[in-house]
């Protein structure tokens, strides 16, 4: 390790801390377990989104994706980071202004019917294990690479999947949402830190982006395959034009005429519907805030995952240079190529930062899959303990109460989505880590979008919307996407199966008519007008705007406002 | 309950602060017209998000110079644009559809910014 | 946008073509993919910068420049028109400096009423600006306002026994019979300097005083109109309005004091705006202030549609042009129908013709024609409403004549008053 990338990362991570004390929470009741009191300010909410919102699959995915298919794989990304222009347009302002606290309860008040909430915490739930199950897998198998040992008799990948649902679930239960707002912004600034550091040292090093892509563009892109017993290169076929081979810097490599297309309408779709997303909305103080938020959201992933990519890029090139020189390398990598392209950035932070840099990295990993654990089993607990248990189970309950079915919520979530983990312990490691853990996040992202975005846009923006339509609408959405989804499997994915592995742009149109037809059939609730004074109305954020400038402009002013509140 | 804590200007001119209150509310004609507006600029937004989303696809498809030509080094029209051009873009669209949202919410609800309201007490 | 927009994109669309036949199909090889972007981009910015201007029609050809030497002539003084803005001490100096070398005097001043405001010459360390005229032929000539020629010293009048001015000619100042100032020209020697040049020189500044003496009466016509306007905000609203909130006192209070706003917000923008023109966004805040004690008063009978681009909230309007136009349509079309209406206001802007438009339609009684004529010639109110013929003369006096004011009404099928004006 160079003393100019021990310089980096440590006034790297002296930043961080200055950043996380400076962003330091205050002390927490009953509305900010879920919601953080609705007074984060618009950075924080933003890297807190970020947090919740880059997982695994962001941190070490895109990296490796762009690593195996070249240009192709950066589609993720971008996709990635293009869901939140529809969330910026069509759902932050008046879904913080409508100012529930999950997006069933929001469904639930809009639509006046108890029983779209309960369709929609179901919906929900079965996002959130989609997506949560791929986090703890993930954490497992990184468990497994990074440790390789087992605890309490357990196998190693036990013991990763255990320990890290342990640990954030401990962390939710504690802190609620005030809590992982602060841990959730502080991780993101961890993650952006370990991308920031790495491409640093790699440019220190004298490397060109521009040469690295045209020197890797000369011949054709080749992979590690099992075949015969025994690892050799194959080449990529160029799913474009079949004579030619699929090169690095060329379309081809990964989708074929309309697998680009429908992947990126099922990421820029998915991002709408994602509940643990969502709920951070909430939390805004005002929705012109909430609009902000999403301004800055997409800075940061842009920054984040023009980073990612230059990443990729740079381990494609350098790895295979480097195999002389670091004779560890030979067991991981086949003729200069990763086996697991998820490598990739944790060989590159040891490459250029020995083992410290190989811890960072990987501690990197880790918290992008804890932080996005804790997100989702917050929104799972704020699904449960509020929309069912608070609306329907025990409509008297105290807060108290709430709170603490909430918390028993997230441990009951937490040990399915762990016992589901273990049950799905790939065989082949090495051979479905990438895919179990992609694909299983695009089928969260799938059902988000096909399920609840088209529902959920129309009741923020078409009065006529009514429960029953929005009911058939999200029903036949997520059993339009999970068949499809189903049918993909036993197709594989070339062809039809490009489609129907991302399933959003037949299912999502298919909703949004089914929604349409059945509400015009049905009659619209009467108080729509209320509704729309509320949804789209700024006399909330004004009022809440003033408060604010009036705390602010007397001490006195701050003193009696948390008084008044200590004493609730 | 208040009244524990120390004087502070929410206690002190209580009479003021409930009409500063009670001026926040919409009209839902207003809250109506400036819901269409603003849903103008969100489907106009849209509508250039998804030329450009979709247009790269289509551009690989259909002009070879897309995916062919060299701009930088080695990177292609087509490699700028995923790696750096579209996030640009998309940061650039979403401050500009944000701006202009919020600048329209401020004009068509609630009331122009105000001059205090002593000052035409004492002329 | 319908005027606008169309024929452009199709203009844009044939261009493109066009740049592709020509660097595309015609050479061989075709052209390289950079130019021809650069070609089609350039050509599209041409277009999209020219329409306007074309639409607009071509410019009139600008009146030819006199060749010689400007700031020379006579002809020079008429164009430059020094006292244009009004006799003050700036302009007067300009207008001697303009005048001093073209006039074959050695010295040359002009005067208001009372006092010296430029002097340029010899004599300049006695005749100061700012002080009285001393000599006795400057209060004659303001006296009679008639041209007088001095041709010694001694009546000349100077109190200073040093001047070195000899002779003189003076002539008046006048905007029409008032005559408001001197001009004059003196000399070294007995030879006076030709009295007909300064006495036609004196003639074209007393036009363009007069021209300018109109421009300010123009603007306080429209100042005074405006005023009228403010001033006649209908006492029946007033009454109405107060009314209401005194029947909601008791029922609903609070609505009431939510009334009471909204009316104090009313008058204080009616009476605290100063200037022609405001954005948008202010007037439509006026109108929906209205509209809302409007609303209390008439209930669900009178509904309200707002129809605006968010372009148009930044762009100028003269102030207190819609709100007259919504609460004539309320007034005369919603008012007086039994089961209520609906009145529509729909702003939209065309950035390519660079007007803003603005429509007030209503579905109600429609207005007659007499109640129409009298609305649309008649200064001022018409039975408490608000003259269209005010709005108009405002207009004129703001564009000329580049608004368009249009008003369709038919007896029973409602009115729908139209109102284009150029976007700055």
């Amino acid at each position: 390790m160079t003393v100019a990338s021990i310089i980096a990362l440590t006034v790297l991570l002296l930043a961080v801390t200055v950043l996380a004390l400076v962003l330091r929470p205050g002390r927490a009741s009953t509305l900010e377990f879920y919601l953080a009191g609705r007074r984060v300010g618009v950075a924080t909410n933003a890297c807190a989104i970020c947090g919740d919102y880059f997982s695994a699959a962001s941190f070490l995915g895109v990296a490796a994706a762009v690593y195996v298919s070249g240009l192709d794989g950066i589609w993720y990304a971008t996709g990635f980071a293009a869901g939140f222009v529809p969330v910026l347009l069509f759902v932050a302002a008046p879904l913080r202004r409508f100012g529930e606290f999950s997006i069933p309860d929001f469904l639930g008040r809009r639509l006046g019917s108890g029983r779209i909430r309960l369709i929609a915490v179901c919906v929900v739930q079965l996002i959130i294990l989609s997506y949560l199950v791929p986090q703890a897998v993930g954490s497992g198998i990184t468990w497994e690479l990074l440790v390789g040992e087992g605890v309490l008799g357990l196998t190693p990948y036990a013991t990763g999947v255990v320990l890290s649902t342990v640990a954030i679930t401990a962390l939710v239960v504690l802190g609620g949402m005030r809590g992982t707002t602060w841990t959730q912004a502080v991780q993101f600034l961890l993650l952006l830190a370990a991308f920031i550091w790495l491409t640093v040292v790699v440019l220190g090093s004298g490397f060109s982006y521009p040469d690295a892509v045209a020197e890797l563009d000369s011949e054709p892109l080749a992979n590690p395959a099992f075949a015969g017993g025994e690892w050799g290169l194959a080449t990529e076929s160029n799913r474009l034009d079949t004579a030619e081979p699929a090169t690095f810097g060329e379309p081809g490599g990964r989708y074929g005429p309309f697998g680009q297309l429908t992947l990126m309408v099922t990421l820029v779709m998915g991002t709408a519907g994602l509940p643990h997303i969502m709920n951070r909305y909430f939390t805004s103080p005002t929705g012109t805030a909430a609009r902000m938020t999403t301004v800055w959201v997409l800075g940061f992933a842009g920054l984040f995952y023009t980073l990612a990519v230059l990443l990729g890029t740079a381990s494609r090139s350098l790895i295979a240079k480097s195999v002389e020189s670091h004779p560890w390398l030979a067991e991981l990598t086949v003729d200069g190529v990763l086996r697991v392209p998820e490598h990739a950035p944790l060989v590159l932070g040891r490459i250029f930062g020995g083992e410290a840099g190989l811890g960072f990295i990987a501690i990197g990993a880790l918290i992008a899959v804890m932080s996005t654990i804790a997100g989702l089993l917050l929104a799972s607990a704020a699904s449960w303990g509020h929309d069912v248990y608070e609306r329907h189970i025990n409509p008297s309950a105290s807060q108290r109460q709430a709170v603490w079915a909430g918390r028993g919520a997230v441990i009951v979530v937490a040990v399915f989505s762990a016992a589901l983990a273990l049950g799905l312990r790939p065989d082949s490691l090495t051979a479905l880590f990438p895919s179990i853990v992609a694909t299983m996040v695009t089928w969260a992202f799938a059902l988000a979008g096909s399920a609840l975005a088209p529902v959920f846009m129309l009741a923020i923006w078409w009065r006529g919307t009514t429960s029953r339509g929005a009911g058939a609408g999200m029903i036949t959405g997520a059993v339009t996407a999970i068949g499809m989804f189903t049918s993909a499997t036993l197709t594989g994915d070339n062809g039809v199966g490009e489609v129907l592995l991302a399933p959003t742009i037949v299912a999502a149109p298919l909703a949004t008519l089914v929604t349409v037809v059945v509400s015009l059939c049905t009659p619209t609730p009467k108080d729509v007008d209320r509704m729309w004074l509320r949804l789209h109305g700024t006399a909330a954020d004004r009022r809440a705007a003033r408060l604010a400038r009036l705390t602010i402009a007397g001490v006195g002013g701050v003193k009696g406002v948390k008084e008044d509140r200590s004493e609730r | 309950m208040r009244d524990t804590g120390a004087p502070s200007p929410l206690n002190d001119d209580d009479g003021q602060w409930a009409a500063v209150i009670g001026d926040d509310y919409d009209m839902p004609a207003d809250v109506d017209a400036s819901f269409r507006t603003v849903r103008k600029v969100a489907v106009g937004h849209f509508a250039v998000f998804l030329c450009v989303v979709v247009g790269v696809p289509v551009l690989t498809l259909t002009v070879d110079w897309w995916s062919g030509g060299r701009l930088i080094g080695g990177m292609s029209p087509s490699f700028v644009m995923a790696a750096f051009g579209l996030y640009v873009f998309f940061f650039a669209l979403a401050a500009a559809a944000a701006t202009l949202s919020n600048g329209v919410e401020e004009r068509m609800l609630g009331a122009q910014e105000r001059e205090p309201v002593d000052e035409s007490d004492d002329s | 946008m319908s005027r606008g927009s169309l024929p452009l994109a199709g203009a844009m669309i044939l261009a493109w073509g066009l740049v592709y036949l020509v660097t595309q199909r015609v050479p061989d090889p075709p052209l390289e993919v950079g130019v021809t972007m650069l070609i089609g981009v350039a050509l599209t910015v041409a277009l999209t910068i020219g329409y306007p201007s074309a639409l607009r029609g071509p410019r009139k050809p600008r009146p030819p420049r006199q060749p010689g030497r400007h700031g020379r002539t006579i002809a020079a003084v008429g164009r430059s028109m020094p006292l244009r803005s009004g006799l003050t001490t700036e302009a007067a100096e300009r207008a001697v400096a303009l005048l001093h070398p073209l006039l074959g005097g050695d010295a040359v001043a002009i005067t208001d009423q009372e006092r010296v405001l430029a002097f340029v010459g010899p004599g300049s360390d006695h005749h100061t600006v700012g002080d009285a005229p001393q000599t006795e032929s400057a209060s004659r000539v303001l006296a009679r306002g008639k041209t007088s020629v001095v041709r010694s010293k001694a009546k000349l009048g100077c109190p200073e026994q040093d001047c070195p001015l000899r002779s003189a000619v003076l002539a008046p100042l006048s905007i029409g019979k008032r005559v408001v100032g001197t001009l004059k020209v003196y000399r070294l020697d007995e030879v006076p300097p030709p009295r007909e040049l300064v006495e036609g020189l004196a003639g074209i500044l007393s036009l363009h005083l007069e021209l300018a003496e109109l421009d300010r009466e123009r603007k306080l016509a429209v100042d005074a109109r405006l005023d009228a306007l403010r001033a006649q905000i209908n006492p029946h609203f007033l009454f109405n309005t107060l009314n209401t909130i005194a029947s909601k006192a008791r029922t609903d209070p609070e609505e009431a004091r939510r009334l009471l706003l909204r009316l104090s917000d009313f008058f204080r923008y009616a009476v605290r705006q100063d200037g022609q023109l405001v954005e948008f966004g202010q007037e439509y805040y006026f109108v929906r202030t209205y509209v809302s004690l409007e609303q209390a008063r008439y209930g669900d009978r009178l509904n309200v549609r707002y129809d605006i681009d968010p372009q148009v909230l930044t762009a100028n309007v003269p102030v207190l042009t819609v709100q007259p136009l919504v609460e004539n349509a309320v007034k005369h079309g919603i008012a007086d129908k039994v089961d209520g209406g609906t009145v529509l206001l729909k702003a939209r802007v065309d950035p390519l013709t660079r007007t803003t438009s603005i429509r007030v339609a209503d579905d109600g009684v429609g207005i007659s024609q007499e109640v129409l004529d009298r609305l649309t010639t008649r200064d001022g109110a018409a039975n408490g409403g608000v003259g269209l013929s005010n709005i108009s003369q405002r207009l004129e006096v703001l564009y000329g004549e580049r608004y368009r004011l249009d008003i369709q009404s038919n007896d029973g099928g409602g009115t729908v008053v139209e109102l284009q004006i150029p976007l700055r």
